[in-house]
């Protein structure tokens, strides 16, 4: 929810934290003396086993919402109001202070062995086949990390927030609390008429998208040019992965099968639809969607078993990380 | 002037361009007042996807989202958008059709308790019973969305009320004596935790969305790079 916040590509940026963040941001909150949370609200999916969250730590809350303070973590110190309002004032508190930044060279360097020893990363394949994390990648260069990026829910929601490095504000959209597959393609219509010179794209997945695939029809004839790139692996990725490491590789109901042709389906409505199978022809087929008048619908067949880590398995610690 | 006539004239007034929808019986007076609004209305193909059209209108921009459905399947095929508006802190108002007065609680066509259903999923929401009270209504609802922590506040509108010729005076201001969100921050409070900071030597900073809802498009926040402290996101 707060990619963009603080622009990911500073050095200060841990990364996003969680069940799917990086190990630095996690293994930073578990041995934090001081963690000051702003405009969040410590759910299950940032803090793992409730019990051994943060267990060092003091917390600063600031939150404009009171009933926010205290619900899942206790505050030490809680701040009622606007973001917006606070953070000056707290930043020229702080500066009054004159503390010695040298104070933090031991935590910077804690930070750095695990950034260097943990950076997110995936074995990329040596042929034709696409991996997912690489298709973020390709679309992160693509775009020059500058478009708004909607995306349904799942594996694909974590990569492109894994490899998408978002620099500003408002520019990553999803469904971050109740986790709606189908958000993607209508938010990025609403978004690209909010900011029509901006490229929308949305990172759909192909068990997500087919839930509001309907609106593509909305984006043909009410001239909405957004761009869907369909992480497809033929699965309900992330159940999939749960069943796989969770549930002995039982696959109960989870394979897509090959229904609909995303082509011809995209042609039906109107729109531009593309296929694209090949890493080589991956990057110069993103660049022709963006280029493309109106909608467009490309179908890019990924890695259909790619896990996506690392991952703090439900119920458990930061430092239980795995993967 | 017909209470969907001032509607348009309060959403205008709130500075809104774009609304997104889908029209049905219970709310074809105020589709009728927006043939020709001026406002540009994207009709959408369900629901669910106007909801979530006007949450990604709100996310990108920093707007208040609207979106428009008639009553009983109209109106809850826009629940998941409002929970999901709700969950993420999303400034959207959703204004649905309802079945006239005279047929309420009597299961009437496409009759649904949608201010029930979606009780537990909205910020703030309200069935219209008089329609001189729509223009204060919709202003409310715009303030509630946008104030505070954002959210989705949803305005029901029966449509023998919404066709009903009212007296429209423009609406001023909003005064709610129940709703006043604290925004500046206790001092003491801002003191104890620049203290805190100075005195840690493992401090990190947890920005969630509200920080995002909190910055204008596309500025960014410097707190952190003054502080010099490590900083994540969700």
């Amino acid at each position: 929810m707060g990619l963009g916040a603080f622009p990911a590509p500073h050095d200060q940026w841990l990364g996003m934290l969680g069940m799917h963040g990086t190990r630095a941001a996690n293994y930073s909150m578990d041995e934090a003396d001081l963690i000051v949370a702003i405009g969040a609200r410590f759910d299950d999916r940032i803090t793992g086993k409730l019990s051994e969250f943060a267990p060092r730590a003091k917390f600063v809350h600031i939150d404009v919402d009171p009933a926010e303070i205290s619900k899942n973590v206790p505050a030490h110190i809680p701040i009622v109001g606007d973001a917006k309002k606070i953070l000056p004032k707290l930043t020229t508190e702080y500066r009054a202070l004159k503390a010695d930044s040298a104070r933090l060279d031991g935590w910077w360097q804690r930070i750095e062995g695990w950034r260097e020893k943990y950076p997110l990363g995936y074995e990329d394949s040596e042929g034709s086949e696409i991996k997912p994390q690489y298709m973020i990648e390709a679309l992160y260069e693509v775009t020059g990390g500058n478009a708004i990026v909607t995306s349904d829910v799942g594996q694909h929601q974590m990569w492109t927030a894994q490899y998408f490095h978002f620099n500003g504000p408002r520019r990553w959209i999803n469904s971050g609390g109740l986790g709606t597959m189908g958000f993607g393609l209508p938010a990025a219509m609403g978004a690209k008429v909010a900011c029509p010179d901006e490229d929308v794209v949305c990172v759909a997945g192909d068990g997500s998208v087919i839930m509001n695939i309907q609106e593509l029809a909305t984006c043909v004839t009410e001239k909405i040019p957004v761009k869907v790139f369909i992480m497809n692996n033929g699965y309900l990725g992330m159940v999939r992965q749960w069943q796989e490491l969770f549930w002995d590789r039982r696959y109960s109901s989870v394979e897509m099968g090959s229904s609909p042709d995303w082509v011809k389906l995209a042609e039906a409505f109107g729109a531009t639809g593309m296929l694209v199978e090949d890493k080589a022809e991956l990057k110069d087929a993103m660049k022709s969607a963006l280029e493309t008048d109106g909608p467009v619908v490309c179908d890019v067949r990924v890695t259909p078993e790619e896990n996506c880590y690392p991952m703090i398995p439900a119920g458990q610690a930061a430092r239980d990380m795995v993967g | 002037m017909r209470a969907v006539d001032a509607i348009m004239e309060c959403l205008k007034a709130e500075g809104v361009e774009h609304v997104f929808g889908i029209p049905g019986g219970a709310n074809l007076p105020t589709y009728d007042a927006l043939y020709d609004a001026g406002l540009r209305h994207i009709q959408c193909r369900h629901e669910q996807g106007a909801g979530h059209a006007a949450e990604g209108y709100a996310k990108a921009s920093g707007r208040v989202g609207v979106a428009l459905a008639t009553s009983g399947p109209g109106a809850t095929n826009l629940v998941t958008a409002i929970a999901d508006a709700v969950m993420d802190s999303v400034p959207t108002v959703f204004i649905t059709g309802q079945v006239r007065t005279d047929l309420l609680g009597t299961d009437g066509f496409q009759e649904a308790d949608v201010t029930g259903i979606t009780m537990p999923v909205v910020k703030h929401s309200l069935m219209i019973r008089d329609p001189e009270e729509i223009p204060v209504a919709i202003h409310e609802a715009f303030h509630v969305a946008r104030t505070g922590r954002p959210g989705p506040v949803l305005v029901d509108i029966p449509q023998d009320l919404s066709r009903a010729d009212i007296d429209y005076v423009p609406v001023s201001s909003v005064d709610l004596p129940g709703y006043q969100p604290t925004t500046d921050g206790n001092a003491k409070q801002i003191r104890l935790a620049a203290k805190a900071l100075a005195n840690s030597r493992r401090p990190v900073i947890y920005a969630g969305g509200g920080v995002v809802n909190a910055t204008p498009p596309r500025s960014s926040s410097s707190s952190a790079r003054r502080t010099g402290c490590p900083s994540r996101a969700r």
